[in-house]
């Protein structure tokens, strides 16, 4: 297992990014926190204690901490909060990028209806690919707990979308 | 802990769990909830291809910005060993006469072009960091030995003590500095000439 700054960037920066993307408004606020999460791992790697949990558990630890700040820094009442960035999707196709920016918009605007809780095991799951275990670790919950969770919001996102 | 749940809740959430298993490894079914599916698909896009670029550029400064001291004991050390190394060539008679040893150019010489050469790695280390192990591996034993001499030469040739013992000073110092920041040293590997 390798710590390595380039190794930890290759082999988990896509489970950091779409973890950070599903819990922050644009690409360009998923790109700030995914560099700013490897910054950090790389100021506090020697802490890292390989007991506690995989490298890719340990970065999404990290990427929580980093969106929370981000969302700190955050006022409250900036109107591009909420704003998607079109710009920022990238693909050799325009149409397929702007039919993908719509549905991504779509999932983040039901996202947004969520309690925070529960956003926040939809984005572990499906974003960070962590188990049901892993994510009942980093919440200080026990996996029943987690998979529970993560069942309310999927069943309240069925609500919704088939509402549309 | 133990949590008290509904068991038809907990079983519907454990097929859940394992549906979504399945579709996150790939294994999409006709039958699966369209929920998990639309989940699985937009939120598993892809970093930007310029993403790894800029992480990498900003790993890249701050390593260069937690490796400046080090860096600036390691011009020292490569200052140190140098002017070392160049006295030996240029003037070997002087040493000689205040340790008073008899003089033999033939070592003093080659002493002299081996601490220039194991000063230009140290100094290379200086410009790149990359360099940093290189020259602790072949910097700091030689500070260190220098430190040993330096103590013998207290009080018979000051001049010789003060330069071994800075040499110890400055070996210990960046020894001790790169492990710390050892990671830093990690980050920059694959930096080639940056």
């Amino acid at each position: 297992m390798s710590l390595d700054p380039g190794v930890l960037y290759r082999d988990h920066a896509t489970a950091v990014w779409r973890y950070a993307r599903a819990r922050v408004p644009t690409d360009a606020d998923a790109e700030d926190v995914t560099s700013d999460v490897f910054t950090r791992a790389l100021r506090t790697v020697e802490g890292y204690d390989p007991a506690s949990g995989m490298p890719r558990a340990w970065l999404v630890g990290i990427a929580r901490h980093a969106v929370a700040d981000f969302w700190r820094r955050r006022r409250p009442e900036d109107p591009t909060a909420s704003v998607p960035d079109r710009a920022g999707i990238s693909s050799d196709d325009p149409v397929e990028a702007v039919e993908r920016a719509a549905t991504t918009e779509d999932v983040h605007r039901l996202l947004d209806g969520l309690r925070e809780r529960e956003r926040e095991v939809v984005a572990l799951r499906f974003g960070a690919e962590l188990s049901s275990a892993e994510i009942g670790d980093a919440l200080g919950i026990s996996p029943t707990a987690a998979r529970m969770l993560l069942h309310r919001a999927v069943t309240k996102l069925r609500g919704v979308m088939t509402d549309e | 802990m133990s949590d008290a749940f509904d068991p038809d809740h907990e079983r519907a959430a454990l097929a859940l769990d394992a549906q979504i298993d399945a579709v996150l490894a790939g294994r999409w079914t006709a039958d699966d909830d369209a929920v998990v599916h639309r989940l699985a698909a937009t939120i598993r896009t892809d970093p930007p291809p310029a993403l790894g670029a800029r992480v990498a550029g900003e790993l890249r400064r701050t390593a260069h910005r937690r490796l400046a001291p080090v860096r600036v004991a390691a011009a020292a050390m490569a200052y140190l060993f140098i002017s070392h190394g160049v006295g030996n060539l240029v003037n070997p008679e002087w040493i000689a006469r205040n340790v008073g040893e008899p003089n033999s150019v033939h070592f003093a010489t080659e002493g002299g072009l081996a601490l220039v050469a194991v000063g230009l790695v140290v100094a290379l280390a200086a410009l790149r960091p990359v360099w940093l192990p290189a020259a602790v591996t072949a910097g700091v034993p030689l500070g260190l030995a220098f430190g040993v001499l330096g103590v013998r030469e207290i009080g018979e040739f000051n001049g010789g003590a003060v330069l071994h013992l800075s040499q110890l000073a400055v070996a210990l110092y960046l020894g001790i500095a790169l492990w710390r920041h050892r990671r830093y040293a990690r980050a920059l590997r694959d930096e080639g000439g940056a």
